[in-house]
């Protein structure tokens, strides 16, 4: 009798152990689980965020590009602004009230006279009439006061500096004509503006 | 094995959602900006120095030449006047125009400039009234223009009057 109840109690502690294991077990199981989501969900969270950076990365670049564009653009157009009001200046103005007219009969008394270097902030100044175009620079003739207005070119002054950079202005070149009277004969010219470039050493 | 294929179907669809409403934003942002059109100083500023341009066109006594602006105003007021050599004014007009501009900026198809197009119209001061061409030419092909680079001038007609007539000038740049 004795030894039967033993063998029971013995029977419901092997029981009871087995229950804890197998609950023990569950519990693993589903702490495995939840973990392996968690993992999901963190590379699912890093996939759009880098995906987001991505594009953002994408749309900053273009954005920045186009800014860098717009502000040389900019710089230009504000040099060629201020080539415009040097047209407009008493030294180069036509008499008539023309804006952006050039008068080539006060550009010619302008050449050879090396005060003005000083005057503009330009590194070299010259004006190409339209004859001149299409030539190059070997086959512009240069404008003096024995040849004008029979010329291409009027070299107002070049400073002759090594980094240059150019700026070109359409204007209006007006001169007095003679064809049984005075009267303006206008033609379109370039004028054209060196800067010194600042290099970086 | 079924949870897995679910949870990669929804992590693809998820993906594909993603890229979708990325692309939509991108095509939002950028595809609605149309080829690139900015008014320029330089195309201005040919347009101003053109219209003061001397032509070989005397209408009431030679050395009257008229120049452009004033051809621009005889050709829309009395579009069948000649110059005293017999030529119409708005011949002079277009064909000195396009051989100003064709020589000022190099157009070919290669070059900087692919085409350019020149439009002559009266325009009402009444913005109910539709504009009243004069002129229209170009040169070159406007397909495929990376910039349409923009320059106008206005002409004023008469004092009070009730409009201006302009002159536009695009350039289409590779």
């Amino acid at each position: 009798m004795m030894q039967q109840v033993v063998s029971y109690i013995i029977m419901i502690g092997l029981e009871s152990k087995m229950k804890i294991k197998r609950i023990n077990k569950n519990k693993k199981m589903i702490s495995k689980k939840a973990q392996l989501r968690i993992q999901e969900m963190s590379f699912m969270i890093i996939a759009v965020v880098l995906f987001f950076a991505l594009v953002g990365i994408f749309v900053i670049t273009i954005v920045y590009t186009n800014i860098t564009e717009r502000a040389s653009k900019v710089a230009e157009e504000e040099t060629l602004a201020s080539l415009t009001a040097l047209s407009d200046t008493p030294e180069f103005s036509c008499v008539a009230t023309k804006t952006n007219c050039v008068d080539g009969d006060k550009l010619i008394s302008l050449l050879d006279k090396d005060i003005y270097q000083t005057f503009w902030p330009f590194s070299s100044l010259r004006v190409i009439k339209s004859s001149g175009f299409e030539k190059t620079e070997i086959e512009l003739i240069e404008c003096t006061i024995a040849n004008y207005p029979d010329c291409d070119v009027f070299n107002v002054y070049d400073k002759n500096v090594r980094d240059e950079k150019v700026i070109a202005s359409f204007v209006a070149l007006c001169r007095k004509d003679f064809e049984f009277e005075a009267y303006d004969k206008c033609e379109i010219a370039k004028m054209i503006a060196g800067t010194k470039l600042i290099v970086a050493k | 094995m079924k949870k897995a294929q679910h949870e990669i179907v929804g992590f693809v669809i998820i993906v594909v959602l993603v890229t979708v409403i990325g692309l939509i934003f991108l095509l939002l942002t950028f595809g609605n900006e149309e080829v690139g059109r900015q008014t320029s100083v330089e195309v201005s500023n040919l347009l101003l120095s053109s219209m003061y341009y001397t032509t070989d066109c005397a209408i009431s006594k030679v050395p009257q030449y008229k120049d452009i602006q004033d051809l621009v105003k005889e050709c829309y007021y009395h579009e069948s006047r000649n110059c005293l050599n017999e030529v119409s004014v708005c011949n002079v007009l277009e064909n000195d125009l396009r051989s100003l501009i064709s020589n000022s900026l190099v157009v070919h198809e290669d070059a900087v400039n692919k085409a350019y197009k020149v439009h002559i119209y009266y325009s009402p001061r009444d913005e109910e009234i539709e504009d009243e061409p004069i002129r229209s030419f170009e040169e070159g092909n406007f397909t495929g223009c990376k910039t349409i680079i923009a320059g106008d001038h206005a002409i004023p007609t008469k004092p009070f009057g009730s409009g201006n007539i302009k002159v536009d000038l695009f350039v289409c740049k590779n």
